[in-house]
């Protein structure tokens, strides 16, 4: 039979047809992870500790209760192998862990394609996965999507970020869960605050000039917005709730310039720790801003009124209000004003200011545009929320949502967010959000909590969440004090807010009454090594009768009770300055007779300062009362505690 | 050969095939053909110029040809494949990475779809400009037409499949098409979709109807496709 040329050709392609089949299988044998578990068991052989040589072959984690498969232990195999701590990857052993591998898998924490075997399509963004690898200064994002609220100890910047989110407010324009809103002054009767309409002028084109650690962000307004918002704002000149301003006392007007009335001011200004919250050029506490330039804002009559009673002017504000008498609060008022200048400011051209045409209509349209409302109460007509975009499953966001704008930005939810938070108008469009003043570690603080707001609905054994802390409402007279004291705002009370003084719950079964009542009068710091201390609020004696009862009566643990047996006799007080100084020796930790360590409170005077019942039963389970406290839990016999107990209580203040 | 001879004679082989063993006559080599369904595709008369390459470019054959790949690589694709919200993309993933050859099974089958719908469109081209569309053929031009549209809504249902990005917005906008049918527009995309939105049950609809209805509409359009080319005197 001759061949002819259709038949060659027949059985060229033929053939060339079945060497194509052969490649599929071939590319299929040669996959980088079948060489990377050969190498692995190579290297196993050659290690000195005994490593047991893997079977070749896929493998994953199949975690059937968060949806998940994750192939990424099909290399990385050495994971939860100890002998494996100091390889390199991919076979080193994964660093301290909280969870169980099998139980969580991979991806659950650190995003990437589980389901993939090659590097690049695990690890790096690509056109069928858009959610690569966290980075890991982000890898915290991920314990957010469980850990709802908890303030873990590992996840700092986590922690940080939510603290961050709140401070500056963030909730006033995002929806953001948990966020929430902070406190911020409200512009009625700002007219009547501001003394020079220049500096509002200044203050709405760049605030952090004249204040480096204010939270308004730079709206980035124009010379001529900037002036509009100015003349709109300064025509509120009444307060809310028909609050109007106190004049002047004589003794002010009379007294403002001479030396010793502004003596008394500083004198009171210092007693009163105002420092404690206000920083004055850096110095002193973060809760409350810079008092440095204040007098070049904000007037005298108002700075009058604000001090005699704080919360009728911002009915919402934290500051407590101070018990000084009217004369007190004009000497204050006149040490602030001759004080805190910025000397720095342009010099009043005494030019008299006209307002622009139209200039409410146009303003209350850049306050709405720019969602001042969001922020700051201003009570006018024509007031509207205008928010952003909800932010509650940002961590989510689908990358085709992403309006890139000219940006060189890496396509990835991380690198979208930290560049959007770093520069908010950097992608363009019609963004209005402001400029915050951050550092890279705040940026990415925000950005690693943002990205923990996910979309995904995880199984709920899994949640952990703690409830939001509780406000607190006292009832009565002793609510009015707490209020007026801004008790709450450093004090915790039954799980309520504050963080920065010790807890008040049980405080009368604390505390013994005298050692209060000499307290109030002058604060101090209990222990050596912590520089803040209560300030001096100069509450009245009636105030401070009414708040000891209330804490005699109220603020109880009746659990703390005392044995029966106990004799407080020389014998039992010599025994038990045995024990304390040897036998568990405390010392070590808190100073008494003028010798001991600086980690806890000293104990001089602890038999005038404390009850006997609280001594005894702290003695016996610090952590049921404080469960963070580092006051170890020795487990002492019932006797020991009671000696011990009993030489504390012979320590009394001397004179 | 007598043992052969012997088999033919068993009742089996004759409830099998017809035709009585030894053919004899002309009548009985006819009827072999006559009987057989896979002889009996081609016509009684073939002209020799029709077997030629550059007469039709076997675009039809190869259509052919391709559609067979594609259910032999689809049943096989079937059994990785579950029309699932969220495992429909996860096993495209498993094909891809897990399944032994399984990216090589899934490209065949994409591109054999890819270059069936060319064949397809090259054939009907190749039948309109030889007129072949005229009587007594018009019917099965009409046919033709018929699996033409099967073909692109196999590719189209088809597209779905994957559920990811690509597919979605795909069957968004096909569907939003749809919709402005008159008078009925919306109640197709309704069925369409399984609901008003894409979703499992829209995966659902989308996958039988790849896997189970088009198939067999094809499969069935084909044969009489077939058998009215022979009918109508041949390839023209």
């Amino acid at each position: 039979m001759k061949i002819n040329g259709l038949k060659k050709l027949y059985a060229a392609v033929s053939i060339i047809f079945l060497l194509t089949l052969a490649i599929s299988p071939l590319k299929n044998y040669f996959k980088d992870w079948r060489d990377i578990q050969n190498n692995f068991n190579e290297t196993a052989e050659q290690l000195p500790q005994k490593v047991k040589p893997v079977s070749i072959g896929l493998k994953q984690i199949w975690v059937r209760d968060l949806d998940r498969i994750d192939r990424c232990v099909t290399c990385h195999l050495g994971i939860d192998n100890s002998k494996l701590e100091t390889a390199g990857q991919p076979f080193k052993q994964h660093s301290k862990i909280y969870h169980d591998i099998e139980k969580f898998g991979c991806t659950i924490c650190h995003e990437g394609q589980g389901l993939a075997t090659e590097y690049e399509e695990v690890h790096l963004p690509t056109k069928f996965w858009d959610r690569p690898l966290l980075p890991k200064k982000y890898i915290q994002s991920s314990c957010g999507k469980c850990h709802i609220n908890e303030n873990l100890n590992s996840t700092h910047l986590l922690n940080f970020g939510k603290e961050l989110i709140t401070d500056l407010n963030c909730a006033g324009c995002h929806n953001i869960p948990e966020a929430e809103k902070n406190f911020v002054p409200a512009l009625d009767g700002i007219g009547s605050k501001i003394i020079d309409s220049n500096w509002l002028v200044n203050w709405l084109k760049n605030p952090v000039k004249f204040q480096p650690d204010t939270k308004m962000p730079n709206f980035l307004l124009t010379d001529l917005e900037a002036k509009i918002l100015t003349d709109f704002l300064l025509s509120f000149k009444s307060f809310r709730n028909g609050v109007t301003l106190e004049p002047l006392p004589e003794v002010y007007n009379k007294n403002k310039n001479k030396e010793d009335f502004i003596t008394l001011g500083q004198t009171r200004f210092r007693e009163a720790r105002c420092i404690s919250c206000h920083a004055i050029e850096g110095k002193g506490g973060k809760l409350a801003p810079d008092l440095l330039k204040i007098a070049s804002k904000t007037n005298d009559i108002w700075i009058y009124n604000y001090l005699k009673n704080t919360k009728r002017l911002q009915p919402e504000v934290e500051m407590p209000q101070y018990g000084f008498s009217d004369e007190e609060v004009a000497a204050v008022t006149a040490y602030m004003v001759s004080e805190f200048v910025d000397w720095d400011a342009e010099e009043d051209t005494g030019s008299v200011h006209i307002p622009l045409a139209d200039f409410y209509e146009k303003g209350l349209a850049l306050f709405n545009k720019y969602n001042c409302s969001g922020c700051h109460q201003l009570s006018a007509k024509g007031i509207n929320q205008n928010t952003g975009p909800d932010l509650t499953e940002i961590g989510s966001k689908k990358i085709y949502q992403i309006d890139w704008g000219k940006t060189n930005v890496t396509h990835t939810v991380y690198d979208y967010i930290e560049n959007k938070v770093r520069i908010p108008r950097e992608f363009g469009g019609n963004t209005r959000m402001p400029q915050y003043n951050l550092t890279k570690s705040k940026v990415e603080a925000i950005t690693a909590y943002l990205l923990s707001l996910k979309e995904e609905k995880l199984p709920v054994n899994f949640i952990h969440k703690t409830d939001k802390k509780h406000e607190i409402s006292l009832q009565g007279e002793v609510g009015r004090i707490f209020n007026k004291y801004a008790c709450l705002k450093c004090h915790s009370l039954n799980n309520s807010d504050g963080a920065i003084a010790p807890d008040l719950t049980i405080v009368g079964s604390q505390l013994k009454t005298d050692w209060l009542r000499s307290y109030f009068k002058l604060p101090y710091s209990i222990r050596p090594i912590v520089e803040e201390r209560m300030p001096n609020l100069f509450i009245s004696k009636e105030e401070v009768e009414i708040l000891i009862n209330y804490f005699n009566v109220t603020l109880l643990d009746d659990s703390l009770s005392i044995p029966v047996n106990w004799i407080p006799d020389t014998k039992s007080e010599e025994r038990g300055s045995g024990l304390f100084f040897e036998r568990y020796g405390c010392q070590s930790c808190h100073i008494i007779k003028g010798k001991g360590g600086y980690v806890g409170p000293p104990l001089d005077k602890a038999g005038s300062r404390l009850k006997s019942g609280w001594i005894y039963n702290w003695l016996m389970n610090p952590q049921k009362y404080k469960p963070k406290t580092i006051e170890p839990r020795t487990g002492m016999p019932i006797q020991d505690a009671l000696d011990i107990t009993t030489f504390l209580m012979s320590l009394k203040e001397t004179d | 050969m007598k043992i052969l001879n012997n088999l033919a004679k068993t009742k089996f082989w004759q409830s099998v095939f017809r035709t009585k063993l030894p053919l004899s006559t002309n009548l009985d080599r006819s009827l072999v053909i006559f009987n057989s369904l896979t002889l009996h595709i081609h016509p009684v008369k073939v002209r020799l110029r029709a077997i030629k390459f550059s007469y039709t470019f076997y675009l039809g054959m190869i259509s052919f040809f391709l559609f067979f790949v594609l259910i032999v690589t689809g049943v096989l694709l079937m059994l990785y494949y579950q029309p699932a919200i969220p495992h429909a993309y996860r096993n495209m993933k498993d094909l891809e990475y897990v399944v032994s050859n399984g990216s090589f099974l899934r490209n065949m089958h994409r591109w054999s779809a890819h270059l069936m719908v060319i064949s397809v469109f090259l054939h009907m081209l190749r039948v309109f400009y030889k007129g072949a569309y005229k009587p007594p053929r018009e019917f099965n031009w009409i046919i033709g037409i018929v699996l033409l549209v099967s073909t692109l809504l196999l590719s189209y249902t088809g597209y779905l499949l994957p559920y990811d990005q690509l597919s979605y917005w795909a069957v968004t906008v096909g569907t939003n098409i749809v919709q402005y049918i008159p008078v009925a527009g919306k109640e197709i995309r309704f069925l369409l979709l399984g609901g008003n939105e894409i979703g499992e049950y829209t995966l659902v609809r989308f996958y039988v109807l790849h896997c189970v209805v088009l198939p067999l509409v094809m499969i069935l359009l084909i044969a009489f496709h077939f058998w009215r080319i022979r009918k109508d005197g041949g390839l023209l």
